[in-house]
């Protein structure tokens, strides 16, 4: 259950462990209990080396592709051949069936 | 030790040493706070039970301490978690929140999800308590939220069976409630009282888990069956009209529970439960032992 001391550091506390009641006959006498509580960095679910490198090479593939395609296009730019036609004014009137 | 709970208006103490076991109470009172302003709670409190050298063990009810259960994905680093919470607590303090001061910790994690329970208090309010307590001369050791303190007495009532269970608090026309689910904080709820039912208002945590404890909890009442896989504690005395939903039969009633016996002077108050609060912070004072 949740064991959150106000009166600890604020922000995230660790959960303390239950512990089992112990035969104590003294009193121990604190200026101030310690808490258990700090802010720490949760477990890497993962091995941190081994994701680094999986995703340093999927940057570098996506960084070659991204590369190849833009060396691509400006080639294919290079060898399209466009063709304009333009009509006169004479042309352009024929064209319509003149609805001024 | 001086344990003390505040809400609702009241101020409720009990004064406790340890013993070779655990802790054993010596004293125990209720009395109606003179005050909203907790330094002038405390200072009287000190006039009547003097706290000089005394550990000091605080449970403050939703008015001073607000509760949330924030649900997320699991797998996120404490740093995403921190951003996520503090995000949604911007979203619901506004403009209130840079006075505000925030404690958190993970309470359920699986596959999907992780649960985490976030109180907020007012930065002044805390300052002011922990001063009233200093002034005192006692020593502010733990502080927590009436709703935790509840919840660590759940725990013991369940005595390790790690069922679905409940304990319903009522107040006036509502029920406080939190639910456990094996032997873990699923929720917190509301329920209005009214004249036909009981009413789901607001649910913090695991809503489904809610859902399916109403469900099975009514199967029980209306099969009328002799043992069920969730149980219900009650912590107060229900309206008299709600035992028609809620029958006596099919729940606990809470007595405070050891050390609290007519023996050892609590008098009035042995049989209330409303006094679950100081039994729960006694618990975790035994860990202090």
């Amino acid at each position: 259950m949740p064991d959150l001391n106000l009166f600890g550091e604020s922000g995230f506390q660790n959960v303390t462990k239950t512990e089992t009641i112990l035969d104590n006959t003294k009193k121990q006498k604190h200026a101030e209990m310690p808490v258990q509580s700090q802010k720490v960095k949760r477990e890497q679910k993962e091995n941190p080396k081994k994701s680094f490198a999986l995703e340093s090479l999927i940057a570098f593939l996506l960084a070659v592709g991204i590369g190849a395609s833009v060396v691509w296009y400006l080639q294919y730019r290079s060898d399209v051949k466009t063709t304009i036609t333009e009509l006169s004014i004479e042309e352009f009137r024929n064209i319509g069936s003149g609805t001024e | 030790m001086i344990a003390i709970s505040i809400k609702d208006g009241q101020l409720r103490f009990g004064r406790f040493s340890a013993d070779g076991k655990g802790v054993k109470l010596d004293l125990v009172n209720q009395v109606t706070a003179s005050s909203l302003e907790l330094s002038s709670v405390i200072s009287s409190l000190s006039k009547e039970i003097p706290m000089k050298g005394e550990d000091i063990f605080l449970s403050l009810g939703e008015e001073y301490i607000q509760c949330d259960i924030v649900s997320m994905e699991s797998g996120l680093e404490l740093s995403e978690i921190e951003h996520f919470i503090v995000w949604q607590m911007e979203q619901k303090y506004g403009s209130l929140w840079p006075e505000m001061k925030y404690f958190y910790q993970e309470i359920r994690e699986d596959e999907k999800t992780i649960m985490v329970a976030v109180n907020v208090i007012r930065e002044s309010i805390h300052t002011e308590i922990r001063t009233a307590i200093e002034q005192a001369e006692g020593t502010p050791v733990w502080l927590e939220a009436d709703i935790f303190s509840l919840s660590r007495v759940l725990d013991e009532l369940d005595d390790g069976r790690n069922r679905g269970v409940a304990l319903f608090e009522p107040h006036d026309d509502t029920i406080r409630a939190l639910f456990h689910d094996r032997g873990q904080l699923a929720a917190l709820a509301e329920f209005a009282i009214t004249k036909e039912d009981l009413q789901l208002e607001t649910v913090r945590g695991d809503g489904e888990f809610v859902k399916k404890y109403i469900e099975e909890f009514e199967r029980y009442i209306s099969d009328n069956e002799l043992d069920s896989d969730v149980h219900l504690f009650l912590a107060g005395h229900l309206p008299p009209h709600a035992e028609e939903f809620v029958p006596e039969k099919a729940i606990d009633i809470i007595s405070p529970v050891l050390p609290f016996e007519e023996e050892d002077g609590a008098g009035n108050f042995a049989g209330d439960g409303l006094f679950s609060s100081i039994f729960g912070l006694s618990l975790r004072s035994i860990k202090h032992a």
